[in-house]
């Protein structure tokens, strides 16, 4: 077939083909940066790689940790990352790579970039407007291509989400260039962050993820906070005999560091600050947010905000801001004396921009606060059933995931879920810091003073913003919310993260304050029926700390990965062989991942992955509706019975009825809508230990025929794009019609019934 | 020349060592080639023919349509035989994974993503279901021109006659098959027709595939 390139030239910039950059000096870590480029070929990377440095984090010991970024032909490289170490004595430790090796791609001409960005319109909803989008090329794996979202809908059953969903065939290939694109639109009154990796030649979107990590002169000021009472924050008089504006230039001492290059926010200095978000039109004021200004630098009046009946500029909308002002220096101190990390979130002091006052994506009020690596960015909602999310926990788990993104980066499958528990276990550090120390010194306490609060209320998430002081999360247990679950299985990456982060919350509650032998209390488990004993919460935090920022490098790794890296950093911080390192083996096993201190594996249970899949999570397997499809069979460890028993559910999401089980096969009904059906399979040996997997079954007779076959893709094709003729349903049960998604979840469908 | 005929020699040499090794129950002579007759067609059919790769245990049968110039976005047909006498062969995708039940003739070119050139459609399903074969290849039909906040307007896929072959299909010959007509029976066919942003309902239309006769020798 004649290909008809119409391309325009762009040059791929090349910074030259060693692996060495400039400005190396004699520092401790020039020189682990130079001994590490030595060693790169034993690591698999090949001339064209190098190697990034980040910035150093020194230990309380005194060793120094750096990630590095790879990069290849001078760009970077997705998800290629190496952790260098060198001890206090400046002698280099053996490094942790996760590193992306054999790349071997040559030199091309890519897509324009403007190209690129109306690829990255035409697949954004047609919304309000759409910030500036920066694009930057990288090499980009295609096993990371692909990727579903899941959401459960308002009723409970589990649904793709089309926004953050693509299928497209795994390319041949193993590497291709592409574009990295941050997209910020305005939806209704908020604002929506999706990420896209688009295919540098061919204009494929690759990959696409929601932006939002979800939770939910330096002058004193008085703020008049909601939940922390009259409090003192740090602000900064814009000009002599000026206003004062909820800028913290004490903390953060660089300036917003402006990741996209788009010069957001215009009004941006150094000094961490809190403003509104602004929704009048362009070009009035580009950077859609207002500052908080005031002249006597006293702020807010303690009451609630209440969504569309109070002024987000006016005294109680100051309020919330105060508050969110208040949870982010607290939480940066607690990073700088507790941890040593003096330089916040990019560990250099870079200025975050805090929004308070965010509406919903239908512009209502939001229940939810959120941080936008891509952006540098957090933002908070008023709450629906609940106040403003500007409490102190949440601030904190918002401030952390901003840590994490500078740090271990976990994203994806069980390390999302990872990333959230990383978030809520500091927000609850915070706490005992804040309100049991004062938020002075480099000690967590065990309990809290001022005010005295039981350990039920303190290891949990949210309580405050809620009127009837219910948290959202409880760490000790969580399926206190009658969702998430309290130990891992195969299969809990299906979960969204906010419900798969339970158990890591659980296996550090665990490790700080032991596990109870009595079976009914909450603090028991089942998979460490004799208990434990904790650490307390300064060590327990720093052991955590420490694996995350120094000894977990694969921005992927999953709960196994995490247990690894935990001992390994209670062993270095406290010895091998000590109870601290039996601590951590004994609380991961108690959240049913690997064997406790001294006892044996345990029986596991995994599914293999679907062959070929084009999801990121590849153990969804999708069914058109009607035609049987053959599960995988699990593969059962540690088990002298290899058995299994299988079962509908596993997960605690509303079952669509009919769905047939039996033997390993399952049979969707006719559906309207596309639903999930969690297939569990438990070992007959221990039945505590099973995996889940998920059937996606889809309606695909889209030309009404009562049968499946391929003249039904050309029906659905007749439909995407255009108005939703598509007759019995569309594939997810989208508002916005038949879609890429679709197409994809049928080509997928088809061949796991008809062409396995 | 020589090298074919040594080829066609093998089946021959091993029913010989079968009956040598000593199987004295008396049995129909299993069949040993596939011969297919081209339908006959007026210009306005759509047909199954016989494609030269063929050999005598793999029928490669084309899809070729109308020769009076009418175009179309895709096509896709559902296809009955008797599975204890052939089987439905294989073809590699367009990924080059062996594992598709069609090859793609060329015919529907879609626009990349970019809407810059043309690319073979992603929408292609092969499969199989008892004794049935299911097979499409068709357009993504967001055939409107596109332009948003930034670059030129970039133009859908275009329509394409379908005079040459659309795609192929292929019968293997099964080792036990007996002489005789095998059925071949068309049980669904369904084309994108050019002008689906007029076609009020959007719907596909039945097209007439003429199918020929094949006979097992
Ligand atoms: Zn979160």
């Amino acid at each position: 077939m004649a290909k008809n390139r119409r391309l325009h030239a762009l040059p791929l910039l090349l910074t030259g083909t060693c692996l060495l950059v400039a400005g190396e000096g004699s520092s401790p870590t020039a020189r682990l940066t130079q001994a590490l480029r030595a060693q790169a070929p034993a690591m698999g990377l090949g001339m064209l790689d190098g190697l990034r440095p980040g910035a150093p984090f020194r230990d309380r010991a005194g060793a120094t940790h750096v990630r590095y970024q790879q990069t290849y032909r001078g760009v970077d490289v997705y998800e290629g990352v190496l952790l260098g170490h060198l001890d206090a004595a400046g002698r280099m430790a053996a490094p942790d790579p996760a590193l992306q090796t054999g790349i071997d791609l040559a030199p091309a001409t890519l897509l324009p970039e403007d190209r690129i960005r109306s690829i990255v319109a035409r697949d954004l909803p047609a919304e309000g407007r759409t910030w500036p989008m920066a694009c930057k090329v990288i090499v980009f794996p295609t096993r990371f291509q692909g990727g579903i979202t899941w959401r459960r809908d308002a009723r409970g059953y589990l649904k793709v989400d089309p926004r953050f969903s693509v299928g497209t065939p795994r390319r041949p290939e193993e590497y291709r260039w592409a574009y990295r694109v941050s997209a910020m639109q305005a939806v209704a009154g908020g604002l929506q962050a999706t990420e896209y990796v688009v295919d540098g030649l061919s204009g494929e979107i690759l990959r696409k993820w929601d932006g939002f990590q979800h939770g939910s002169a330096s002058a004193q000021g008085t703020g008049y906070s909601q939940y922390n009472g009259t409090v003192a924050i740090d602000t900064t008089q814009e000009a002599e005999g000026g206003p004062y504006s909820l800028r913290d230039s004490l903390r953060a001492t660089k300036p917003y560091p402006d990741p996209q290059g788009t010069g957001w926010p215009e009004w941006g200095g150094v000094g961490f600050q809190t403003v509104a978000l602004d929704l009048s039109p362009l070009p009035a004021n580009p950077s859609g947010t207002l500052p908080y200004l005031e002249a006597q630098n006293v702020w807010g009046d303690g009451g609630r905000f209440h969504w569309g009946l109070d002024d987000p500029m006016g005294v109680r909308g100051e309020t919330a801001a105060v508050d969110a002002h208040f949870a982010l220096g607290r939480t940066w101190d607690y990073y700088a004396d507790v941890l040593g990390r003096t330089g916040g979130i990019d560990g250099e002091g870079g200025s975050p921009i805090s929004i308070v006052h965010m509406p919903d994506a239908d512009g209502s009020a939001w229940d939810n606060a959120s941080w936008s690596p891509a952006w540098f960015v957090m933002m908070y909602g008023d709450g629906a059933a609940n106040g403003s999310l500007t409490c102190l926990d949440i601030a904190a788990h918002e401030m952390s995931h901003g840590v994490m993104s500078y740090t271990a980066g976990l994203n994806t499958g069980e390390a999302q879920g990872l990333n959230e528990a990383n978030s809520d276990i500091h927000a609850t550090m915070v706490k005992f810091y804040l309100w049991g120390a004062g938020g002075k010194g480099a000690v967590v306490p065990d309990a809290t003073t001022d005010p005295v609060l039981p350990d039920a209320e303190l290891w949990s998430l949210g309580a405050q913003a809620s009127p009837t002081g219910t948290p959202t999360r409880w760490l000790y247990r969580p399926s206190k919310d009658g969702l998430s679950p309290d130990a891992w299985f195969d299969g809990i990456a299906l979960e969204d993260p906010h419900f798969s982060m339970g158990p890591a919350s659980r296996a550090f509650y665990f490790l700080s304050r032991g596990a109870s032998a009595d079976p009914a209390q909450d603090t028991a488990s089942a998979y460490l029926p004799a208990g434990m004993a904790g650490l307390g919460n300064d060590k327990a935090i720093r052991i955590w700390y420490h694996g995350m920022a120094t000894k977990v490098a694969d921005p992927h790794t999953d709960y196994r990965g995490l247990r690894v890296a935990m001992v390994a950093a209670a062993e270095e911080l406290y010895g091998a062989g000590g109870p601290e390192a039996a601590a951590v083996r004994n609380a991961f096993a108690a959240i049913n991942v690997g064997a406790p201190q001294g006892g044996k594996e345990p029986v596991q249970v995994v599914f293999p992955e679907v062959p070929h899949s084009p999801f990121v999570y590849p153990k969804v397997l999708v069914a058109p509706a009607l035609e049987p499809v053959k599960l995988p069979v699990p593969r059962v460890a540690n088990a002298a019975d290899t058995g299994v028993e299988w079962s509908l559910g596993g997960l605690n999401v509303l079952v669509a009825s009919g769905g047939h089980l039996q033997d390993g096969w399952f049979t969707a009904p006719m559906v309207s809508e596309g639903y999930g059906w969690p297939v569990k399979a438990a070992s007959h040996e221990d039945p505590r230990r099973f995996a889940v997997d998920m059937v996606f079954g889809v309606g695909m007779d889209c030309d009404s025929d009562t049968e499946t076959d391929a003249c039904d893709l050309g029906a659905l094709a007749l439909a995407n794009g255009g108005v939703n003729v598509y007759p019995a349903a569309n594939l997810y049960g989208s508002a916005r019609g038949v879609d890429d998604i679709c197409l994809e979840l049928f080509l997928e469908g088809f061949r796991n019934a008809f062409n396995p | 020349m020589k090298r074919l005929s040594l080829l066609l020699a093998f089946p021959v040499l091993a029913l010989v060592l079968g009956c040598t090794a000593g199987n004295s129950t008396p049995q129909a002579p299993a069949a040993q080639a596939m011969t297919y007759t081209d339908p006959v067609t007026t210009p306005s059919d759509w047909k199954l023919v016989k494609d030269p790769s063929s050999t005598p245990t793999r029928l490669v049968l084309d899809l070729v349509g109308p020769s009076d110039g009418t175009r179309y976005r895709g096509a896709g047909f559902t296809l009955r035989t008797d599975t204890t006498q052939v089987h439905y062969g294989r073809f590699p995708d367009y990924l080059g994974n062996p594992t598709a039940y069609h090859g793609d003739g060329g015919v529907f070119l879609d626009r990349d993503a970019t809407g810059s050139w043309d690319v073979a459609p992603r929408l292609q399903a092969s499969g199989i279901k008892g004794d049935r074969l299911m097979v499409g290849i068709f357009q993504d039909t967001d055939d409107q021109a596109w332009s948003l906040a930034w670059g030129s307007p970039i133009d859908g896929a275009k329509a394409r006659t379908c005079s040459t072959v659309v795609l192929r299909i292929a019968l293997e010959l099964d080792a036990s098959a007996h002489p005789g007509t095998v059925a071949l029976e068309l049980l669904k066919a369904r084309a994108i027709p050019e002008n689906v942003g007029t076609v009020v309902d959007r719907k596909m239309v039945a097209i007439p595939v003429k199918v020929g006769v094949l006979d097992l020798k």
